[in-house]
């Protein structure tokens, strides 16, 4: 610990570093109030259109085909279903919510309301003795994406949980900056931080920084744990900051709303809080890797550019690999994008979980550790070279 | 045997920089290490630090051999320091954080290093920051980093860089005072006749090798020095063989074989053509470097 000290003094000294903390910490604080849509958005349109669905299926349904008792149980249940949707479009069209007066018993909530049709929707999937089945569901989601609605209606009603229509609420914004935090912004800040951790040591300070009776791996991870130390503390002060803001100008949403993570059978709902510490941490733990690797290339290229250009290549490496999604799936590389993996956008989300993540990341900072060892064997010399030891 | 270096061979290239230098310094030591600019005198400090890779060779100190692992590396580094070029210190730290540095660094034991900054006259400036100092302090800061490191072998390369006078005086006294704690000095330096004033022994790089050593107190061989115009040379009569003619009309002409009264003579003599005085002694740093190393006009006698 007898370097900490004196490179962390140098770190923070670093007008370059101080710029860009104080520049990532004013971003994610002020992302709420700065950049972010004000405008509430109800889903009208949508519930309109289901509307009109539901409308257009009675008129191409023949009539005696809702003669029969199976027939009788979905005319009824896609009558309901028009009552709910039309009671929430004339709602939704006053632009009150739920404060509508007079009707705040019919739509108190949209949560029973939406499970309701999502399970009358699925019960048409098992009417089979029903003569128009195939026209019917075909006006319906798919069976694996009212399954989703299901589970994800079912988390708002036993956690007791509202919809959240604003898109400024709180919650909303949390996860809006969890999702960026956890994407290139990271590796970006990472890479420029630790481009030149070593590389300024060479190239200005380079007999003072040579033979210090400490081996250049320890040096490696007291730089990284210091920058990384830095990159954190900035950005979850940011968070908590831009959260307070946002609670002062909006009172609506909850922290325990809802996310759908990974994706197929895998798929689950967690709460927004559950979603940030999960991808807060998982991000933690990539960005750690990442500044590792962005100080390491900086013990190997003094040009700056080079060692953050290299970073953010690596960044895009998943896109690549995911055009083989075969050999994606057992490829350390692949993981080097959190949100993606984590909110199910890849095919290969449905295949994996949280635990197969965290191996996959330790496999990376094994073989960093295990490149690195070689490469700091070699001597850094004074005209910018990397030689090997001969005797 | 504190210091020993064994067939030491540094190549750049093709180019063989030293070849199978060889020397070895006894503890309590400040050797002077002299050679025209561009010889390989920081590459032999650097190649003992094991800073560029060494071709062939061992390194030895205290009987423990510092081989090419990582481990025996960190352990050199433990006992070795080299002095930092005062371009690259850090700009925005200040003096003391510098000292604290090297301490906290090598010594474990926490040298008081106030002590340091008394000595060497650093009290007034050592807490401003390193971007005000001039070339003088910056490079008694040097200087001051490396006593606060403390270890048994120093590499004090170009160290009275920029220092005025008063301040190359101090530097030397405080280097005499350390070594007398079992130290390994070698300095590098250009003030020659300075050397003679703490160093133990000269060590001269020529032909790729420790070319020739020095030692003053050992050194036995007189030689009457004066200064004389090189018209006025034959007026001396014929002079013993190795007689060195050497810039600024420099002589030092060898008392071996002569009796006394012919030293006398050859004094009075040289004393009524010379300009400036005229002494009786072993040859200095200052000669033995324009003896090996050349001057524009010099030359000995056969």
């Amino acid at each position: 610990m007898r370097m900490f000290k004196w490179d962390l003094l140098k770190i923070l000294r670093d007008w370059k570093v101080r710029i860009i903390l104080i520049a990532l910490f004013l971003f994610i604080a002020s992302f709420s109030t700065l950049y972010q849509n004000r405008s509430i958005e109800l889903p009208l349109e949508e519930t309109r259109e289901q509307y009109d669905q539901t409308f257009a299926i009675f008129n191409v349904i023949p009539d005696e085909d809702f003669e029969t008792e199976t027939g009788q149980e979905i005319y009824d249940k896609l009558a309901e279903q028009q009552e709910i949707l039309g009671n929430q479009r004339y709602i939704l069209n006053q632009k009150e919510g739920n404060t509508v007066e007079g009707l705040e018993d019919i739509v108190a909530d949209y949560v029973e309301q939406g499970i309701i049709m999502t399970e009358h929707q699925l019960s048409f999937y098992e009417a089979d003795d029903f003569e128009s089945q195939e026209l019917l569901i075909s006006f319906i989601p798919s069976e694996e994406e009212l399954e989703e609605d299901l589970r994800f209606l079912n988390y708002l009603q036993e956690e007791n949980v509202e919809i959240d229509w604003n898109p400024m609420s709180p919650s909303l914004v949390l996860f809006n900056l969890v999702n960026l935090i956890s994407g290139v912004v990271t590796f970006i800040i990472a890479a420029i931080l630790g481009a030149d951790r070593f590389s300024r040591d060479q190239e200005h300070h380079w007999s003072i920084t040579q033979g210090v009776p400490l081996s250049w791996s320890a040096q490696w991870r007291i730089r990284t744990l210091i920058s990384w130390v830095l990159i954190w503390l900035a950005v979850i002060a940011g968070v908590l900051i831009s959260y307070w803001i946002n609670t002062l100008s909006s009172d609506s949403g909850t922290i325990r709303y809802p996310v759908s993570i990974l994706g197929g059978d895998n798929a689950e709902y967690i709460s927004i809080l559950e979603y940030s510490l999960l991808v807060i941490l998982l991000s933690m733990i990539l960005s750690y890797i990442i500044v590792k690797l962005s100080t390491g290339l900086s013990f190997v290229f003094r040009n700056i550019y080079l060692t953050i250009t290299l970073v953010i290549v690596i960044f895009y490496i998943p896109v690549i690999l995911l055009q083989f999604p075969a050999m994606a799936e057992w490829n350390p590389l692949t993981y080097l994008q959190v949100q993606p993996l984590i909110s199910g956008e890849y095919a290969i989300s449905e295949n994996i979980s949280v635990p197969r993540i965290i191996i996959n990341f330790i496999i990376l900072y094994i073989i960093l550790e295990i490149i690195f060892y070689f490469i700091f064997k070699l001597i850094p010399t004074r005209t910018g070279k990397l030689e090997r030891r001969k005797n | 045997m504190a210091l020993d270096v064994k067939n030491l061979t540094i190549k750049y290239g093709d180019h063989t920089v030293l070849n199978e230098v060889n020397f070895n310094i006894e503890d309590s030591s400040i050797i002077g290490l002299v050679a025209p600019n561009g010889t390989g005198k920081t590459t032999l400090f650097n190649a003992i630090i094991r800073f560029i890779p060494i071709h062939e060779g061992s390194i030895t100190i205290d009987g423990r051999e510092y081989k090419n692992s990582s481990k025996d590396i960190k352990e050199l580094h433990k006992i070795v320091t080299f002095f930092p070029d005062q371009a690259e210190l850090y700009e925005d730290f200040n003096g003391y954080e510098h000292i604290q540095m090297y301490r906290d660094i090598w010594n474990k034991d926490k040298k008081d290093i106030d002590d340091i900054i008394t000595r060497l006259n650093m009290d007034s400036y050592v807490k401003n920051k390193v971007k005000t100092y001039s070339l003088g302090m910056r490079q008694r800061l040097c200087f001051a980093m490396m006593i606060a490191a403390n270890t048994k072998v120093m590499f004090m390369d170009e160290i009275m860089n920029g220092l005025d006078p008063v301040n190359v005086e101090l530097v030397s006294n405080v280097l005499r005072e350390i070594k007398e704690d079992g130290k390994i000095i070698i300095v590098a330096s250009h003030l020659l006749d300075n050397l003679d004033e703490y160093a133990d022994e000269i060590f001269f790089l020529n032909q790729k090798d420790v070319y020739y050593t020095y030692n003053r107190e050992k050194e036995m061989d007189e030689y009457i020095k004066g200064f004389i115009d090189k018209e006025a040379l034959g007026k001396l009569g014929a002079l013993p063989g190795n007689t060195l003619y050497l810039n600024n009309n420099r002589i030092c002409i060898p008392t071996a074989g002569l009796h006394r009264e012919a030293v006398n003579e050859m004094i009075n003599l040289l004393r009524g053509l010379s300009s400036r005085s005229v002494s009786l002694g072993p040859l200095g740093t200052n000669e033995h470097y324009l003896r090996i190393y050349k001057g524009e006009q010099s030359y000995e006698t056969n």
